[in-house]
């Protein structure tokens, strides 16, 4: 790192946000710095990629069951088919999609729910801050799996249930995150004298609180992305989360336990799919913590 | 080894694969297993040798079986916990043939409508008590009991009394004949207990009975502990110190404890099968057995109201890419009495829809006025991968004949209330269909009479067949098996043509047993009931 | 004191809360223990059912039943199983120790490795290492614990032959064998935790270094390795800690895959079987234990942050 400070642009860089006011994120640290970011970003963005283009990608349908079951790679099927006969790539392709859309339903859920609370938490402080955080503390005593069954069993087992079952349960760790760098505004001084004289709460939460919390919350947002494609294949390990015929990587890395010494292709290439995209996530995490967050220093 | 134990396993599941392909155009899966129609040729067994005693058999159980009390209990796990524990009047051999057990003889007099049975004298409980009539009326009563809340009360509706006519002999009476009451043994609820015992001692995890082997422990989850009756009434059986049951849900972990030694017997999936067959030292052991997979048919509302329509769904299935993608080829197509009962079922050769019709199917469909086809739902559970699977096969099926399939699955909880409740509001509410499997009956009876019978308790949306009605009542009545046969066939025909439920498979019983284990047979009933008989080399 | 105090209160109030929840939400389950009885294949005719449903005190009003379960609990009865009739607290306190034990397991195998692994990818200066460090770390984290846990003890047993005894072995009664057993769920649960704080140790410590406490030391003329231990990682401990705090907590909610995987009877397991058989008392029990559980951990992890950091003081 210390030898890309010495161009001449990130020095005054350097210089210029040496000077910015704590509370003021800083940005346009030269990506060149952080090549696990750089990882990231592109694996992810190929996921986004393959997931938007499946309609055209996919060369058969996911669900339909055309061929002999279990072929090994090649001959038409360039990865192979399933236990039914359908088209794994094609699958897999559509698979990303499912991902995608688990990740980011369980996190907007989160988001709305736990760093909203977060925020008001932390900027009302006292009664609305204890029962908030008390609820907080109930949602995550309660396992995640229960919670997970219970929604499931009582909306009806889809995908979207379960993952607003999942989001519901890491709403605290969005919370907790928002609420930390919240607090810290509000204990400076000249917003504690605007809102003695009567500004806006709406307004120092919109132009003080939210550029503060943004970086954590952005960074939470990609390692919260990771885990919920993570918990999607358990929950369909279990049986509860996508629903077969629907093509999701949990699901069929579950379907393939039984296959595993049969035909190992069809259990290592949706497990391979995950692990690139939660590692995709987690990089880009990690690059952004490093850019984003104020406090870390280079060596 | 492994490259080549590997590649034996890809060409063992392709060849597998193409021997069911072979079926799919031709052939039928899974016949050879099969004697001549007359009857089933016994069921797997290993060759004869010289039984040794001692010895703890260490196996695994593929599903907890919850509860141990053989009078409240629904699950068939739970009967293959508890059958070597408690026995019943009558007994099954290799060929599922009816034979003593703690009834020596038994007589039917009056018109099939009292049945006197001599008791075995001597038998032993596991706490020392001597076994008699006394014993035999309270655990028979016990189910019959509305307080007990067994489930299986109305198979023994038609008793009226149970006299105690001396310490060794046992009489029922029956309002009306009752064929099935000759087969106690596969009743659900007819283990003997001692009398009172029931108020004394938690069934659920304890239990004291006559059988072979005495429980030791019940953890639930986790393990069954049995240790050898040394009273036993058959002697010199059991063999076995005794057997340890390791609950192991996942099938990867029995295969891996089965390679490893660690446990010598353990039930398989047909996947399994193949993973486990290459194993040194473990025997796959297959034979057709009494687990019909099928869909329950709510025929109370349109369009499954009209037989042509239900008949037209199934026509434009494939039996045989059903058997293979739900069990791998591990098993035989079926009509409503299991293939390889006894002689009650109906030659799966002769069975109808066997090969996909998608010509016909149209054209019915078209005929009863649905040329466009329509919506409709089927409800499974993946608490049991073979019903979504199987449901998921016709899904796709229909879809080319215009029918639009929602397959909507549920947590097994919540499945079986809904089925419970769309049977007890006469198929007003609920799913068009219900996926779901038979396990053994002791008698077909049991198959076809509570579910098409317009009076069976569990005729899903009232059908209602007069011809059939009086065919399936004169069975209970006849005492001829010949002509009970043929009664029984002429019903399943009319059954498969109005196609009243959808029949699919009787799934293979697949047992991997270690070679140290010897002198176990398999049993038509999915049963455990030959360890009895077996002993560790 | 007074915070103890204040803590204590809403504590209660939490746990109250969720005892009110976790009561509602399994009576909103679909089908109860009389449909689950009866199963597919029998059948209970409507007085069979009611009569099954006061037998296990169903039939009573909601608040009647809560009431009644909360003053029993008070009492230390957890009430009884309604599948095995069994007493929920005999069940809970037989299957609590396995799970404890793989919790514990998993935490420590995640400090040991976790840790040291976040220091280094922090203090390392070459880009190349941190950057392999990190990659590695998070593969940990990218792959499925249950298709770790089957493919190693698929691996095991093909390639090595070996499968630990199969019945649960206290580490009282004989350690060595119930560290066999536990190797194997507990490596599947560890590696993708250590990622987690592997990580966090890594941005927690990079954080800390970047203060102007460090360099003043560094000036000061101390040893690297001491500023190192004693000052930045101390420090950094704090996030870490919290981390290690919400998984022990994730963890006892979280390990029922492993557990079903490996055969262990676990309150995991337990959980789920009593949600899926509607066993009411027994999921009420194992949810309220899992809750004191959590709690405790809070707390005393908010206890660990004042020995960690004396600014930090509650009163």
């Amino acid at each position: 790192m210390t030898d890309t400070s010495t161009t001449p642009k990130i020095a005054a860089l350097s210089r210029r946000l040496d000077r910015t006011d704590s509370t003021r994120p800083r940005f346009l640290r030269s990506v060149r710095e952080t090549p696990v970011a750089l990882i990231g970003a592109a694996l992810v963005g190929s996921v986004i990629l393959v997931a938007l283009s499946a309609p055209v990608l996919a060369p058969h349908d996911p669900v339909a069951q055309i061929a002999q079951p279990l072929l090994p790679p090649g001959s038409g099927f360039l990865a192979g088919t399933d236990e039914f006969g359908r088209d794994e790539l094609s699958r897999l392709i559509w698979g990303a999609r499912v991902s995608l859309y688990v990740g980011m339903l369980a996190v907007l859920i989160a988001l709305t729910l736990g760093a909203t609370s977060g925020v008001l938490a932390g900027f009302f402080g006292g009664l609305v801050d204890d029962v908030t955080m008390r609820v907080m503390d109930i949602i995550l005593s309660l396992p995640a799996l229960v919670l997970a069954i219970s929604i499931t069993a009582i909306l009806g087992p889809s995908l979207t249930n379960v993952m607003i079952a999942v989001g519901l349960v890491y709403a605290p760790t969005f919370a907790r995150v928002a609420r930390g760098p919240t607090l810290a505004v509000v204990r400076v001084p000249y917003i504690e004298a605007a809102r003695a004289i009567g500004a806006s709460s709406g307004r120092i939460i919109a132009r003080h609180v939210v550029p503060n919390v943004a970086a954590p919350i952005l960074i939470q947002t990609t390692v919260s992305l990771s885990t919920a494609i993570l918990t999607e294949a358990a929950l369909s390990f279990l049986g509860l989360g996508t629903q077969p015929p629907t093509a999701s990587w949990g699901l069929m890395l579950s379907a393939s336990r039984q296959y595993m010494l049969i035909d190992p292709w069809i259990a290592i290439l949706p497990g391979l799919a995950i692990a690139v995209t939660v590692l995709g996530f987690n990089l880009l995490g990690d690059g952004l913590r490093d850019v984003l967050d104020p406090k870390i220093r280079p060596l | 080894m492994e490259r080549k134990r590997a590649e034996s396993h890809r060409g063992l599941s392709r060849r597998l694969f193409l021997a069911g392909g072979v079926a799919v155009s031709g052939g039928v899966a899974g016949l050879d297993l099969l004697g001549p129609a007359s009857g089933v040729k016994p069921a797997w067994a290993q060759a004869a040798g010289t039984p040794k005693r001692g010895g703890t058999l260490v196996a695994a159980a593929e599903i907890d079986p919850v509860s141990l009390d053989p009078h409240t209990s629904s699950n068939f796990s739970s009967v293959q916990a508890y059958d070597h524990i408690y026995e019943s009047l009558t007994g099954y051999d290799e060929k599922t043939n009816i034979v003593p057990a703690l009834a020596q003889s038994w007589d039917i007099s009056n018109g099939g409508k009292t049945y006197t049975f001599k008791l075995r004298p001597n038998v032993k409980f596991h706490n020392g008590q001597t076994m008699t009539a006394e014993d035999v009326k309270y655990s028979i009563e016990r189910p019959m009991d509305p307080k007990t809340a067994s489930p299986w009360r109305s198979w023994f509706d038609s008793i009226k009394e149970i006299k105690v006519v001396d310490p060794l002999t046992v009489q029922m009476n029956l309002d009306a004949p009752y064929p099935i009451l000759g087969s106690f043994a596969g009743m659900r609820a007819s283990g003997i207990i001692p009398k009172g015992l029931a108020e004394r001692e938690n069934l659920k995890i304890k239990g004291i009975g006559t059988g072979p082997f005495k429980l030791v422990e019940y953890v639930p989850q986790d393990r069954i502990v049995y240790t050898r009756n040394p009273d036993y009434w058959d002697s010199p059986l059991p063999y076995l110190d005794g057997m340890v049951f390791k609950v192991l849900t996942e099938e990867n972990a029995r295969l891996a404890a089965l390679r490893a030694g660690q446990i010598q017997y353990a039930l398989l999936s047909a996947q399994g099968a193949v993973q486990g067959e290459g194993t040194p030292g473990i025997t796959v052991a297959k034979s057709p057995s009494a687990w019909v997979v099928l869909h329950y048919i709510n025929v109370y509302p349109k369009p499954m109201s009209d037989a042509r329509v239900r008949r037209a769904l199934r026509m434009a299935t494939d039996t045989n890419e059903v058997i293979q993608k739900a069990v791998f080829g591990g098993a035989v197509p079926s009509g409503p009495v299991p293939t390889g009962y006894g002689e009650w079922y109906l030659d799966p050769q002769t069975l109808p829809y066997l090969k996909a019709d998608v010509e016909g199917a149209k054209k019915l469909l078209a005929e009863a006025g649905y040329a466009n086809g329509f919506k409709m739902e089927i409800k499974c559970s993946p608490q049991y991968p073979e019903f979504v699977a199987a449901t998921l096969v016709m899904q796709q099926a229909v879809k080319k004949i215009g029918v639009d399939m929602t397959v909507t699955q549920m947590e097994w909880g919540a499945f079986v209330a809904d089925n419970a409740k769309s049977n007890q509001n006469g198929g007003r509410e609920g799913a068009d269909a219900y996926t779901s499997a038979n396990t053994f009956r002791p008698d077909p009876d049991g198959y076809l009479y509570p579910y098409f019978h317009s009076k069976g308790n569990l005729n899903k949306g009232g059908y209602e067949n007069p011809k059939l009605d009086s065919l399936l009542t004169e069975a209970r009545s006849v005492a001829n098996p010949a002509e009970r046969r043929l009664l029984y066939q002429q019903a399943q025909r009319i059954i498969l043509e109005e196609s009243v439920n959808w029949f699919w498979y009787a799934k293979f019983n697949i047992e991997a047993v270690s070679s140290k284990l010897q002198g176990y047979s398999q049993s038509f009933t999915g049963r455990r009931l030959f360890l009895k008989k077996a002993w560790l080399a | 004191m007074r915070y103890l105090a204040r803590r204590a209160l809403w504590t209660v109030t939490a746990l109250l809360g969720v005892s009110v929840l976790i009561f509602l939400l399994v009576r909103l389950l679909p089908g109860n223990i009389v449909d689950i009885i009866a199963g597919t294949e029998g059948q209970l005719t409507a007085d069979q059912r009611v009569q099954v449903l006061r037998e296990f005190g169903l039939d009573k009003p909601l608040p009647a039943q809560y009431f009644l379960w909360l003053g029993n609990m008070f009492q230390g009865n957890f009430g009884w199983s309604f599948r095995s009739g069994q007493p929920v607290a005999v069940l809970l306190a037989s299957r609590l120790p396995i799970t404890v034990e793989l919790a514990v397991l998993a935490i420590l195998g995640v400090a040991v490795l976790g840790v040291p692994l976040g220091v280094a990818a922090s203090v390392s200066r070459s880009l190349r290492l941190r950057t392999l460090v990190q990659i590695v770390g998070v593969l940990g984290l990218s792959l499925p614990s249950f298709w770790i846990a089957i493919l190693l003890m698929i691996a095991a047993s093909y390639l090595l032959g070996w499968m630990p005894a199969l019945i649960y072995v206290s580490p009282l009664a004989d350690p060595w064998v119930n560290l066999q057993q536990m190797f194997l769920p507990v490596s599947s649960l560890a590696l993708g935790l250590s990622a987690v704080v592997m990580r966090m140790t890594r941005s927690s410590m990079l954080e800390v270094l970047g203060q102007d406490f460090i360099k003043v030391a560094r000036a000061k003329g101390l040893p690297a390795l001491a500023v190192l231990l004693r000052h930045a990682l101390r420090n950094a401990l704090i996030p870490i800690v919290t981390i290690l705090g919400l998984q022990t907590g994730f963890l006892l909610g979280g390990v029922v895959i492993t557990e079903q995987i490996f055969g262990l009877p676990g309150l995991g397991w337990t959980l789920l079987n009593g949600v899926y058989q509607r066993d009411y008392p027994v999921v009420q029990g194992t949810v309220m234990l899992f809750a004191i559980t959590f709690v405790l951990i809070n707390l005393l992890v908010d206890l660990l942050y004042t020995y960690l950091d004396p600014r930090i003081r509650y009163d």
